[in-house]
């Protein structure tokens, strides 16, 4: 029997399963994603990048940059916590409201906690249990509140304080997000190194910014000049013995975009997919960084 | 290897006898098109030296724009799957649906056409990721103008694939040519989808990665796994049982199923039903695995006797290896330990080097013989290349597995810095370096061999060519 176009037919549908479900379905699902309000300033998010890091991401693409960085933060899982702001004035009501959630809290513990508000009172819990907890505790006239903290090695080593998500990378084309990390992860780099300075340095030469950096040295960004050959804007400030005297090293516009969109690199406001209660402070610091992010630090 | 160039090869199936038999016309196109594999499977070995001595001393090279660490790992992955790893699967196919039939196969043009545009393709793609133009896609670093090259060469070869397939004299078909012609006909969907969402119409955000990973576990485990497997099956002895044909076709179904949803990250930032629909179909690949396992113990693990039957028991096992730690690597939490590290890198090469590119060594020390008409000039090398190969591949594998789960172990632990945990998987970067360096000598060994013989061949089709010249009615046995 001859069941060739059978055969055909069904590896026909088995294969055209994964491309409904993986190329056709994220199509539907997420052309739907447009720019979300973050919680608390209530700011649209993600605003494209300028155009000076938008012309920075082709070069950190050029470079294959992705081959050892990547650009997600995992977050291993969300720790939910219940904080006691402000005791109110019934001891007694706000006592025997702590006696349910934990028999060791006697009048001595209560009166030493009083002192140093404000204070966690249950660690690493449930957001509901954590959102009864405060319920009680408002009823019986004190106030608190959960707080949300994201947790995981990523976050420890402070590559971000939440985990990434699929609004970070509306506006970038393409999107790089990495599979191996033989550096460190990048997605919030502009946050803990908002230095474009810093960057060029690091890009000329990685050892004078980080000892033993095994990362390569991208010179080729650079051109290095006799000093006043040319009037340039800024040369690199760099440690002696690395450029002969008389010369400059200065970067070419190549690296100042990717420093621009190194620096641009910030994901760290809050969604309200990915809640984190440590409160931005006041805003306004004017750091000048341009960024795809709201100034939140 | 003491053979006189001069004297025509002797041994070996069908050696050219005297008068003038000359093979079909389609025989040379097909023999160039996996001969310019081999010369780039060796530019990809150079390229990964490259990359790899830059691991070691990040100075190495570092002025050159053009040989930047980016660029040479993404040339050389490039050249070993699109120059090396496709056209070599697909020159099998044809050669394998081609010998189905023993009338005159039609338009051998466009196997020429093929097998021209394809290396023109890879050579615009390998030449502009040098120039910066990569794509910043894993597996398919193309820049998005040479495509269009790629995809006509490979149009030209898979019509010529169906042509001849149509002109079979039995109309059933054995599993192995299900399993390579399921291959043909994946590929040229993942790459229409993948270039047209991710070059032409690209998408937005997070959308293009999910497509890219899509691509990638399509091409690694289900086109591989079906081209690879069609490979090693046309090998396995079937005397003794015959290789069941219902066993091979519940492989062929469930690699195609499961295998094709594997390949979305764990930690992706993209909706949650997609990373763990990935992993159960991941994990589900054991049964498929499995299937193969029990088929090669049915046929007692027997393979038929050629050139390339070292290469394809290596295959095969590296086959049931790979893809058992693939799958089980999907349970307890394992991918949280080595996400992001070398140790997928190793497991990808362990699946795309060892199984399928030892299964495409297999079959191609096995049939050119067979459909050029001419043995290989130096068999002692085929030798030196399985050994080679083989010490290559575990030197490879092994230290890179393990510098994967140390490097794992340190990123869990926020108090070593990213400095000291890159360094510590230096240690063993070293032998993996020295592993592909006998990888690389093996693939000089290999090129050595098909250069004299294309050479050879060469030699006999003028000689004809020649004759037919001086004697136009020369008796010519056409097949
Ligand atoms: C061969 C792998 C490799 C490549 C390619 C690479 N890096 Fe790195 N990168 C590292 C390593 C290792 C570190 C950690 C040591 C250091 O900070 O210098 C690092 C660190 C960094 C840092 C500092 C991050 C931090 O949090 O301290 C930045 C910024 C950076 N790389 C940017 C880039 C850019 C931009 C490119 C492409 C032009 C690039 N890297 C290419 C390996 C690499």
């Amino acid at each position: 029997m001859n069941y060739g176009p059978l055969v055909f037919l069904a590896a026909f549908l088995a294969l055209s399963g994964s491309w409904v479900g993986f190329v056709v379905a994220p199509n539907f699902q997420l052309s739907t994603l447009q720019e979300t309000n973050t919680i608390g300033a209530g700011v649209t998010y993600p605003l494209g990048r300028p155009g000076l890091a938008q012309q920075g991401l082709q070069v950190y693409r050029a470079n294959g940059c992705v081959s050892c960085h990547s650009q997600m933060v995992v977050q291993e899982r969300t720790m939910c916590e219940v904080s006691l702001t402000d005791f109110g004035t019934n001891f007694v009501a706000v006592e025997s409201a702590l006696r349910g959630i934990n028999s060791n809290y006697n009048a001595q513990v209560i009166n030493e906690l009083k002192k140093s508000l404000p204070k966690t009172i249950v660690f690493d819990t449930t957001k509901q249990k954590a959102d009864a907890t405060v319920k009680l505790i408002n009823q019986a006239g004190a106030k608190a509140q959960v707080v949300v903290t994201p947790s995981g090695s990523d976050i420890a080593r402070g590559w971000g304080r939440r985990r990434s998500v699929a609004e970070d990378y509306l506006y970038d084309d393409p999107v790089m997000l990495g599979g191996l990390r033989v550096g460190p992860d990048l997605a919030n780099l502009g946050s803990r190194l908002p230095d474009v300075n810093w960057h060029l340095r690091h890009l000329y030469a990685p050892q004078t910014e980080i000892a033993n950096s095994t990362m390569p040295p991208y010179r080729f960004l650079f051109e290095t000049r006799k000093i006043g050959s040319v009037p340039v804007a800024e040369p690199l400030n760099l440690p002696s013995g690395l450029v002969p005297t008389g010369y400059e090293v200065v970067p070419k516009p190549e690296a100042v975009a990717l420093a621009q969109y190194l620096v641009s690199l910030r994901a760290d406001v809050q969604l309200y997919s990915t809640p984190f209660s440590t409160p931005p402070a006041a805003s306004g610091s004017g750091s000048g960084i341009s960024s795809n992010a709201p100034a939140v630090k | 290897m003491s053979q006189k160039k001069s004297s025509p090869p002797k041994g070996g199936p069908r050696t050219v006898e005297a008068g003038y038999h000359s093979p079909p016309s389609w025989v040379f196109p097909l023999l160039s098109l996996v001969a310019g594999g081999i010369v780039w499977l060796v530019i990809s070995s150079g390229f990964g030296m490259v990359a790899s001595i830059k691991f070691h001393s990040a100075g190495f090279l570092a002025d050159f724009e053009w040989l930047t660490y980016g660029r040479v790992r993404a040339a050389g992955s490039t050249a070993f799957i699109y120059g090396f790893c496709i056209p070599a699967a697909t020159a099998f196919a044809l050669c394998q649906f081609a010998s189905l039939s023993r009338s005159r196969l039609p338009l051998p043009g466009l196997v020429l056409i093929g097998t021209v545009f394809w290396n023109l393709g890879v050579l615009v793609g390998v030449g502009g990721i040098l120039g910066g133009d990569l794509s910043g896609f894993d597996h398919l670093e193309l820049p998005g103008y040479s495509l269009p090259i790629l995809f006509t060469g490979f149009l030209a070869l898979g019509v010529w694939g169906c042509l001849a397939l149509h002109q079979r004299e039995n109309s059933g078909l054995e599993i192995e040519h299900w399993f390579s012609l399921a291959a043909l006909f994946w590929f040229a969907w993942i790459l229409t989808t993948a270039t047209l969402l991710l070059h032409t119409f690209p998408l937005r955000g997070v959308a293009q990665s999910i497509v890219s990973w899509w691509f990638t576990g399509n091409l690694t485990v289900v086109w591989m796994g079906l081209a690879g497997l069609g490979a090693v099956l046309s090998l396995v002895r079937k005397s003794t049982t015959v290789v069941n044909r219902n066993l091979g076709l519940f492989i062929f179904w469930t690699l195609l199923l499961f295998g094709s949803w594997v390949g979305i990250p764990a930690a992706a930032p993209v909706p949650a039903w997609m990373p763990v629909l990935s992993k159960v179909f991941t994990a589900l690949l054991l049964v498929p695995v499995l299937g193969v396992f029990v088929l090669l113990a049915r046929s007692r693990f027997r393979f038929i006797d050629g050139q390339g039957s070292g290469f394809a028991k290596l295959s095969a096992v590296m086959f049931v290896v790979f893809g058992l730690i693939l799958s089980i690597s999907a349970f307890f939490g394992f991918e949280k330990l080595t996400q992001f590290t070398w140790f997928n890198i190793a497991l990808e090469q362990l699946g795309s080097y060892g199984f399928f590119g030892f299964a495409l060594f297999a079959v191609i020390y096995s049939e050119v013989p067979h459909f050029s008409g001419f043995a290989w000039p130096f068999p002692k090398l085929i030798k030196a290349h399985l050994a080679l190969g083989a010490i290559g591949l575990i030197l490879a594998v092994l230290p890179l597995m393990a510098a994967g789960l140390v490097q794992g172990l340190d990123m869990s632990n926020p108090t070593v810095t990213m400095v000291d945990v890159a360094r510590n998987t230096l240690k063993f970067l070293r032998p993996a370096t020295l592993g592909e360096l006998f990888i690389g000598i093996g693939h000089l060994l290999f090129l050595v061999n098909i250069s004299f013989l294309v050479a050879n061949f060469a030699r006999r089709k003028a000689t004809v060519l020649m004759a037919r010249l001086h004697f136009p009615g020369a008796a010519e046995v056409q097949s």
